[in-house]
């Protein structure tokens, strides 16, 4: 299903207050596309995902999740948050954590005890239902919490800067495994990160945002062949050139592109 | 041994409602309590003499105001809270310390505090009026029994959790034992003893009073008797009004200052 | 918070040995036992130095305590009968009371930490009440109730709702929005928000609240038992004092001490399992 975001504005605080973060920001996530969400610290990434997740009310403009204008959480939609110690409950067993995102799809005891253990499996934790957040390092914390959001088995998953809190083994570990779900539970991705390495290795197309306020500096497509392999895909001179390119864009946005 | 300094750490944020909301609603919410309190009067679901109404307690103000025996009862269960709670603070603040700089004290010292800290206090109060008498020195020591074991575990808990590198920084000095309490670990415990010792006022409030109820020969639980006895239910509800009164102005007048002397923590 | 996700991460694979960490335990606490001991002992002298008739040695107390209170069948668990009526009539005083009170403190805690019109109209009034030394309520309770049970359980509902219900809204109107957000982006149902974000996040402070009203109940049990009663742990420590019976009065405290101190070690055991999930702070190890 296609994320339509259309003309929205983002303003926080009011009259004399108000500071305008996202600006006339239109953008379409198609239906299976991997899109990356990259920009420097404070440009409304996080706010531009919030509204994309429902969470959030734009000032103006309109988000459609296929046709249906997004007004709340939509069903369908998961999201993936930065902060894992904070998202995931740390008082109930991983178990429990994926029921709780199953609580609202009425589905039999049966079926989502399959549908908790696949997920479980997906991300590699088969077997470690019984464990709690706490007894678990970073890394299988945000596996718990990516989890959590295929378990509903959505159509659309938002991440937002998912692997910011974590080492660089896992975190490269963490996007093969996101990858590779993504084609298993044949999903729509969009991707916040602020690393320009991750967001090329990652997607299928880039979208830069600038700051001051926040809009889009760049839409740029990427040609590298999948799978991506963490040494093959990041010796490719096309990743090379994506990155330095991205890189200019975040670092200078208003500078035209060299192609 | 299951500890809990969390238990000692008294209702202090203001976050939700209290002093900053709109006073209208606040208003509101009192009157709406006064028109509740009055209905349940004139429906006859509380009978009068156990529950008169708002007005005839509002009547009944300036009977217990212009009550010597209430006033001077007044000063002696404040004079009584007082001395327990400045005695208390000095006496288990000093075991603290001591207790917190020897290790092999430690432990041991939280198994008596939460074992002497579970029994209530009132239970004391017979035997304290066999051995005291029914004067000052029987309130005071009930309500320091009662006092102290918060005051303690708070400042155990404040020394615990005192940020290491400010100690390796006194060792670091060669500073002595005396030196170290009183610039490093008493400045770093001093929010946790302040909490506990706001929450050993109230403790010792509902102490005093009870020793008042119990035949205690002044106080103002020993005038409320009186008034109970005399059956002038409405001149005891406008002194549990007044007392409540007193207890919310001593109370926000103790985090105020509370936070006025540990103003430094927020910028750590 | 990163030290300790390493830290635990082994805590599955520790299970096997759970045994042998138990034996420890209770051997350190054993080992942590002295102070207390020594405490006793200084008890002890000074009753027999000071030959004190209202300050009896502890060993004279333990043994009026076992001919009072124990020596019961042992299908009343070697209880005297006296222990069984005395002590359901407390107990159940006690549990009415304080139930009553977690429950309504709970219940209006959660309203109050959610809404912030309904906070900010009876707020002032809530901590007023909770302001109010409760055992002046006392005299008030019996006019309302006269000499009969209700009496005690109204005094001690009254008493220790306020901490529970200002605990919990303090609690829940501090959880951390990151959860409620996920929860909301997760649709789940109203009653799963509360029952199983809200709750549990606060339960914290919830728990340190309820913890600070057992004692204020226990307070109140006793003060009401001892202020006008005809049965109950507090009446017997009064019959005793007013027949000089002091040994059978000091027996009768004891026994309140040791229900004081078993509901505080049951009511720890219990917070600590259901706070398990949070990181707890080194004094815990005290
Ligand atoms: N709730 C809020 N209230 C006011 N300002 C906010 C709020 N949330 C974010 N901002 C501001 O909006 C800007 C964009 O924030 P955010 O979307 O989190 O950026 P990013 O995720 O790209 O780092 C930042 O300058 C931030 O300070
Ligand atoms: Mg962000």
């Amino acid at each position: 299903m296609n994320v339509v975001v259309d003309r929205v504005s983002k303003s926080y605080g009011r009259g004399a207050e108000a500071r305008e973060v996202l600006t006339e920001t239109s953008l379409t996530v198609r239906s299976q596309e991997f899109v990356s969400i990259v920009g420097p610290s404070g440009c409304g990434k996080s706010t531009l995902l919030m509204m994309m997740a429902g969470l959030l009310r734009p000032t103006s403009g309109e988000i459609r999740l296929g046709d249906e204008p997004v007004t709340g959480p939509p069903a369908g939609l998961s999201v993936v948050f930065q902060d894992y110690s904070r998202s995931l409950f740390p008082w109930m067993s991983v178990r429990r954590n994926l029921t709780t995102a199953l609580t609202a799809s009425r589905l039999g005891k049966e079926e989502q005890r399959s549908r908790v253990e696949h997920a479980l499996e997906s991300v590699g934790l088969a077997g470690k239902g019984e464990m709690y957040p706490w007894q678990m390092s970073g890394g299988m914390q945000q596996r718990v919490a990516i989890a959590r959001a295929l378990v509903t088995e959505p159509t659309v998953m938002l991440m937002d800067e998912p692997f910011a809190a974590v080492d660089a083994q896992t975190r490269a570990d963490l996007e093969d495994l996101v990858l590779r779900v993504r084609h298993e539970y044949d999903v729509t991705v969009a991707f916040v990160t602020h690393d320009i390495d991750e967001s090329v290795y990652m997607a299928d197309r880039i979208v830069v945002l600038a700051a001051n306020p926040g809009r889009i500096a760049a839409d740029l497509t990427v040609d590298l062949p999948r799978p991506r392999d963490q040494v093959e895909t990041k010796l490719d001179a096309r990743f090379a050139k994506l990155r330095s390119e991205v890189f200019r864009l975040v670092m200078r946005p208003d500078t035209p592109a060299t192609t | 041994m299951q500890t809990d300094h969390a238990a000692v750490r008294g209702p202090d944020r203001a976050d939700w409602g209290g002093r900053a909301g709109p006073v209208a609603l606040g208003v509101t919410g009192v009157v709406s309590l006064l028109l509740l309190w009055q209905l349940l009067g004139s429906l006859d679901v509380v009978p009068r003499s156990s529950l008169p109404g708002p007005w005839s307690v509002l009547r009944a103000l300036p009977t217990i105001l212009g009550d010597q025996d209430f006033l001077a009862g007044a000063a002696d269960s404040a004079a009584a809270t007082a001395i327990t709670v400045v005695v208390g603070s000095l006496v288990a603040v000093a075991v603290g310390l001591v207790a917190s700089s020897f290790a092999f004290l430690q432990r041991p010292t939280m198994v008596v505090v939460n074992t002497f800290r579970s029994v209530p206090a009132t239970a004391l109060i017979p035997i304290g009026v066999l051995i005291f008498g029914l004067g000052m020195e029987m309130k005071v020591s009930i309500a320091l029994y009662a006092v102290v074991w918060p005051i303690l575990i708070n400042t155990i808990y404040g020394v615990a959790t005192t940020e290491p590198m400010r100690r390796d920084v006194a060792r670091s000095l060669r500073w002595g034992w005396w030196r170290q309490q009183a610039l490093v670990t008493l400045p770093s415990a001093l929010p946790s003893i302040l909490t506990g010792v706001r929450v050993a006022v109230g403790i010792a409030l509902v102490v005093v009073i009870s020793t008042e109820l119990l035949g205690a020969r002044y106080g103002v639980g020993t005038v409320l008797v009186q008034y109970t006895q005399a059956s002038r239910p409405e001149v005891v509800y406008a002194g549990v009004l007044l007392l409540g009164t007193a207890g919310a102005l001593l109370f926000s007048a103790l985090v105020r200052a509370e936070r006025r002397l540990v103003r430094w923590v927020h910028h750590d | 918070m990163t030290s300790r996700t390493t830290s635990r991460i082994t805590g599955a694979t520790m299970r096997p040995n759970r045994a042998a960490i138990a034996l420890r335990r209770t051997a350190s606490g054993v080992g942590n036992l002295w102070l207390l001991a020594l405490v006793l002992v200084l008890w002890e002298i000074y009753g027999r130095v000071s030959g004190s008739l209202f300050v009896p040695p502890i060993s004279r107390i333990l043994q009026n305590f076992g001919d009072v209170w124990l020596g019961g069948p042992a299908s009343h668990l070697f209880l005297s009968d006296l222990f069984w009526s005395e002590v359901t009539t407390s107990l159940s005083r006690f549990a009415r009371g304080w139930g009553l009170a977690v429950v309504v403190g709970i219940g209006c805690g959660v309203v109050l930490g959610r809404s912030r019109v309904i906070a900010q109209m009876y707020g002032p009034v809530v901590r007023f009440f909770a302001a109010i030394p409760n055992t002046v309520l006392l005299p008030i309770a019996v006019q309302i109730f006269g000499v009969a049970s209700n009496m005690n359980v109204f005094l001690i509902f009254l008493g220790s709702v306020w901490v529970v219900m200002i605990n919990t809204a303090d609690g829940v109107a501090g959880v951390d929005p990151m959860w409620l957000r996920s929860a909301r982006s997760l649709r789940v149902p109203r009653w799963v928000l509360y029952l199983r974000v809200i709750v549990p996040a606060a339960a914290p402070q919830i728990l340190a609240g309820l913890r600070v009203s057992l004692g204020i109940g226990l307070i109140l049990m006793v003060i009401s038992e001892l202020y006008a009663t005809t049965e109950g742990l507090g009446f017997q420590i009064v019959v005793a004092q007013s027949s000089f019976r002091y040994l059978d009065m000091w027996s009768a405290f004891v026994l309140i001490g040791l229900i004081g101190i078993v509901l505080n070690l049951a009511f720890g055991r219990i917070e600590t399992r259901l706070l398990r999930w949070q990181r707890r702070s080194g004094l815990d190890a005290l």
